[in-house]
């Protein structure tokens, strides 16, 4: 069941009929109902493994919570950790570490007899191990107390709007949220509903339809131009991932709104950025911020030496990218990231994380261009690959790259230009008036009409009515 | 008065003018204009219509229609405003709830507007049409045409890639007028669905190319998603297409057929981002296909199957005829192939069905429906094929010069008291 389908309307209808009808512990039970329905839509087999993990560390955190011992309070720490992240390594990671395993044995002239087991992935695993390890790491650090209510933890993993595919949202954030009575304003409704479609529109305007064209540019062999013109392919791609994955952290943002929720901002203006750095400020956030708080600050962030900080940004961004798929191209693209952040501390200095004041707006522009493109070329490795097994993502990848910096159009500009420019614009304006994006409520009446009757035209008119999923449920 | 509603006098003012305009001087300014413009958009048109002079009268008509209609739901938006404001939930949300209403104003705009030939042009250009644009600008042309007779070419592709209307209206001359309304990979209940579109269309005569492929293939939904509507569904489910139709082409018709904007979205889609990118997924279909008509039929051939899709396509079709008939004096359905490679592979049952479906058509309609064997005017061989169901050019001219050289006899059958 996707957003942007007619049974998830119909499913949406039924449960803010009733949710509005119950006080908080009705509320409760009705979300949890409703979002389990709504995984098991997917896959009702992973139904136990959810509510497994789920259970796990809930119980694991009463237990970190209760303990005295610091070293029994580590040990049930680390069973969470063994278990969310034994969960993934199982269902993400088996294959491409047993083909790896393989590969390696291989070229030392040993066949290495490992079972081929094709374990399929459990929808939005990516997300909820880490929403859950996040929870049981903050009871460990004493940062929030562990909930003594199955159902407000329940609740917190498994809220349907951010369930398979985020934002993660931090415990301290949400299950707060979850344990008391929700103040639903008029205001927030607004904006919740102006959210969710402005998400539709760049999911099945924007996203869909640019995906046209990537779907067409990475099927086969071969690239589809051998000049200048195979940036539009990759352009295409950047700004069709935007849109998908900004799109649905607009519609999970406003679903939870109309249910008195307020989940995390997971874009801001990613492509009007200067530098990597500030990039990963405003693209995917939340994952930004755990792999921050989880991972590069317990490896020592910047508190060491340069050589230590550089060494724990590629950690991070490795991890980074091997979150997002099991491949070789994802470990490129976090590689590809590292080294981009490393390149840019080193000539920024001390203080990297703040965005550059320049003081000309053309050198802005410039720089903005200049680390799109940087970031254009990422997706490239990004997108090889989701490609189908049977391609050489190696050999696409160079293909690409030699088309891309051949710097000519030697076959004239191609006429998918034309939807790029329209949809990518549209893309960079939503990113530009991101701000005013959220102040729905406080827009004027026949401003908000005029908004609202533009995205439901250009979804009815222009968008893709598949029910395409996302992008993000893979991870 | 509010702003609005002054604005909206003044323009209800201007149209009823527009109107009375038109009413005296209408006819001296299309020939004026027919004048001016008249070849040039002939050749544009690339031969939809026959006289400049009744198409820009007509336009002028549509232009006044559409503004009329403009005004109207301009109306009746401030009317249903007014009538809202009164109620405290929509005042709350006042904005998101007048977005709706003019959402539904721009829809209710588009399916008035739709009727006109104009609203279509502004989707024409002179290669790459959208295919549904095209359908809709020559519903739209066709009653414009003051000839005797009225010739309407109607079916699925290769009706598009066999009968080239501009090869007949010259073969013919003068008193006919021959138009083709096609819709790419349009099956039996597709056909049923053109038909009923298809009703204001008072045609002499009707043809339709039946090939294996309208009962024995499978529809891709396109038509479905277009054409269908509410009133389709009882019969729908009675005949047990719900099981048997893509469901979501149906849901999108459905939903077109009360939000206007979804029906036509792939040609506004089109027209708006451009033909390249919609048309992508046929490009790659294109580019994947074997130039070889061997492989491409040994592909093809188990597509074509006998059972209960097909009865159910040829219940549909039936009943398109029926209908049909009711309008058209006369229907000539040509008995159709694919090309030599694809009908040596196909199930040979399956020739034999349709030829006995046909012939019970032909039965069941004495003197007004004539089966019409291809072969009984045109010899084709596989040089005439571009793939393995539609000809190439050289084949489409050869078959069309043949088949206009068939229609004067029929043409003759014609009951005097229907013609023009």
């Amino acid at each position: 069941m996707v957003f942007n389908s007619l049974i998830f309307l119909v499913f949406l209808a039924v449960v803010l009929s009733l949710y509005y009808r119950l006080r908080l512990r009705g509320q409760n039970i009705l979300l949890v109902i409703a979002s389990y329905v709504f995984y098991g839509w997917w896959d009702w087999r992973f139904l136990g493994l959810l509510l497994f993990s789920t259970f796990f560390d809930y119980w694991a955190a009463l237990r970190i919570d209760s303990e005295e011992s610091e070293l029994r309070r580590k040990w049930f720490l680390a069973g969470s950790m063994l278990v969310n992240l034994g969960i993934l390594g199982f269902f993400k990671y088996f294959g491409f570490f047993a083909d790896s395993l393989h590969k390696i044995f291989a070229l030392f002239g040993f066949a290495l007899d490992l079972p081929t087991l094709h374990v399929l992935l459990p929808v939005g695993i990516s997300f909820y191990t880490f929403l859950s390890m996040s929870y049981t790491i903050d009871v460990y650090r004493r940062e929030i107390p562990a909930t003594r209510n199955p159902l407000d933890f329940m609740l917190y993993v498994s809220f349907f709007p951010h369930l398979v595919a985020g934002p993660i949202v931090r415990a301290s954030y949400l299950l707060p949220q979850c344990q008391k009575e929700r103040d639903i304003k008029r205001d927030e409704v607004l904006n919740g509903i102006w959210l969710c479609l402005l998400g539709l529109v760049k999911k099945v305007v924007i996203a869909d339809r640019l995906g046209m064209i990537t779907t067409w540019g990475f099927s086969s062999n071969h690239v589809p131009f051998p000049d200048a013109n195979a940036w539009l392919v990759v352009y295409a791609f950047a700004f069709q991932i935007y849109g998908d994955f900004s799109g649905y952290s607009d519609m999970a943002r406003g679903l939870s709104k109309l249910m008195g929720f307020e989940l995390v901002t997971n874009f801001r203006a990613p492509y009007l950025v200067t530098n990597p750095a500030s990039f990963w400020q405003h693209w995917h956030i939340s994952l930004s911020v755990w792999l921050r708080d989880y991972l590069y600050i317990p490896l020592g962030g910047n508190r060491g030496s340069a050589g230590k900080t550089y060494r724990n940004l590629m950690i991070t961004m490795l991890l980074g990218g091997l979150w997002h798929g099991a491949g070789f191209a994802f470990l490129a693209w976090g590689l590809y990231h590292g080294i981009l952040l490393v390149i840019h501390r080193l000539w920024s200095g001390q203080r990297p994380h703040r965005e550059r004041a320049y003081t000309n707006r053309w050198l802005q522009a410039g720089a903005t261009l200049v680390f799109f493109q940087l970031t254009s070329i990422g997706w490239l490795l990004f997108r090889a690959g989701s490609m189908q097994p049977d391609v050489n993502q190696k050999d696409i990848i160079q293909k690409f790259l030699a088309a891309m910096f051949n710097w000519r159009f030697s076959e004239g500009l191609s006429p998918l230009w034309w939807p790029l420019i329209l949809l990518g614009g549209a893309a960079l304006w939503f990113q530009w008036r991101h701000q005013a994006m959220d102040e729905f409520s406080q827009w004027q009446e026949k401003r908000q009409a005029l908004a609202v009757c533009g995205a439901l035209t250009s979804i009815a008119s222009l968008g893709m009515f598949g029910g395409s999923s996302f992008i993000y449920f893979q991870f | 008065m509010r702003l609005s509603l002054k604005v909206s006098v003044v323009c209800t003012f201007i149209v009823a003018c527009g109107w009375a305009l038109f009413a005296s001087f209408g006819e001296g300014a299309a020939r004026q204009i027919a004048r001016m413009l008249g070849s040039r958009l002939v050749r544009i048109s690339d031969g939809k219509f026959a006289d400049p002079i009744v198409f820009v009268h007509a336009r002028l008509q549509d232009v006044l229609w559409i503004a009329s209609i403009s005004v109207v739901i301009i109306f009746a938006l401030i009317g249903f405003d007014a009538l809202l404001r009164k109620l405290a939930f929509y005042r709350r949300a006042r904005g998101v709830w007048l977005g709706v209403i003019l959402f539904i104003g721009v829809n209710a705009w588009w399916a008035a507007s739709a009727h006109t030939a104009l609203l279509w042009c502004l989707f024409y250009r002179k290669e790459m049409v959208d295919n549904f644009a095209q359908f809709q600008i020559k519903k739209a042309l066709m009653p414009e045409q003051k000839v005797r007779y009225q010739i309407m070419l109607v079916g699925n592709s290769q009706v598009r890639t066999n009968l080239d209307e501009k090869v007949i209206n010259r073969v013919l001359g003068g008193e006919t007028w021959t138009t083709e309304v096609h819709q790419s990979s349009a099956c039996g209940f597709d056909t049923l669905l053109l038909i009923r579109d298809l009703r204001r269309a008072k045609v002499e005569l009707a043809v339709d190319y039946v090939s294996p492929f309208v009962f024995y293939g499978k529809t891709n939904g396109k038509v479905i998603s277009q054409f269908i509507g509410w009133s389709d569904m009882p019969e729908l489910i009675q005949w047990g297409g719900i099981d048997i139709l893509p469901l979501h082409a149906v849901k999108i018709g459905l939903i077109g057929d009360v939000l206007s904007l979804v029906k036509y979205h792939e040609s506004i889609s089109q027209r708006v981002l451009g033909a390249s990118l919609i048309l992508l997924p046929q490009l790659s279909f294109n580019d994947a296909q074997d130039v070889r008509h061997e492989v491409q039929a040994e592909q093809k051939k188990n597509e074509s199957q006998l059972g209960p899709v097909a009865e159910f396509e040829k219940r549909a079709f039936a009943k398109g005829i029926e209908e049909l008939i009711s309008r058209a004096s006369c229907i000539v359905l040509i008995k159709g192939h694919f090309s030599p490679a694809l009908e040596r592979v196909i199930d040979p049952r399956i020739r034999t069905d349709l030829e006995a479906f046909l012939d019970s058509l032909e039965k069941r309609y004495p003197g007004r429906l004539f089966v019409l064997p291809e072969e009984d005017f045109i010899k084709l061989d596989e040089s005439d094929y571009a793939d393995v169901v539609h000809l190439n050019e050289e084949g489409q001219a050869r078959f069309s010069e043949s088949f206009a050289k068939e229609l004067p006899k029929y043409l003759e059958q014609l009951d005097p008291t229907t013609r023009r």
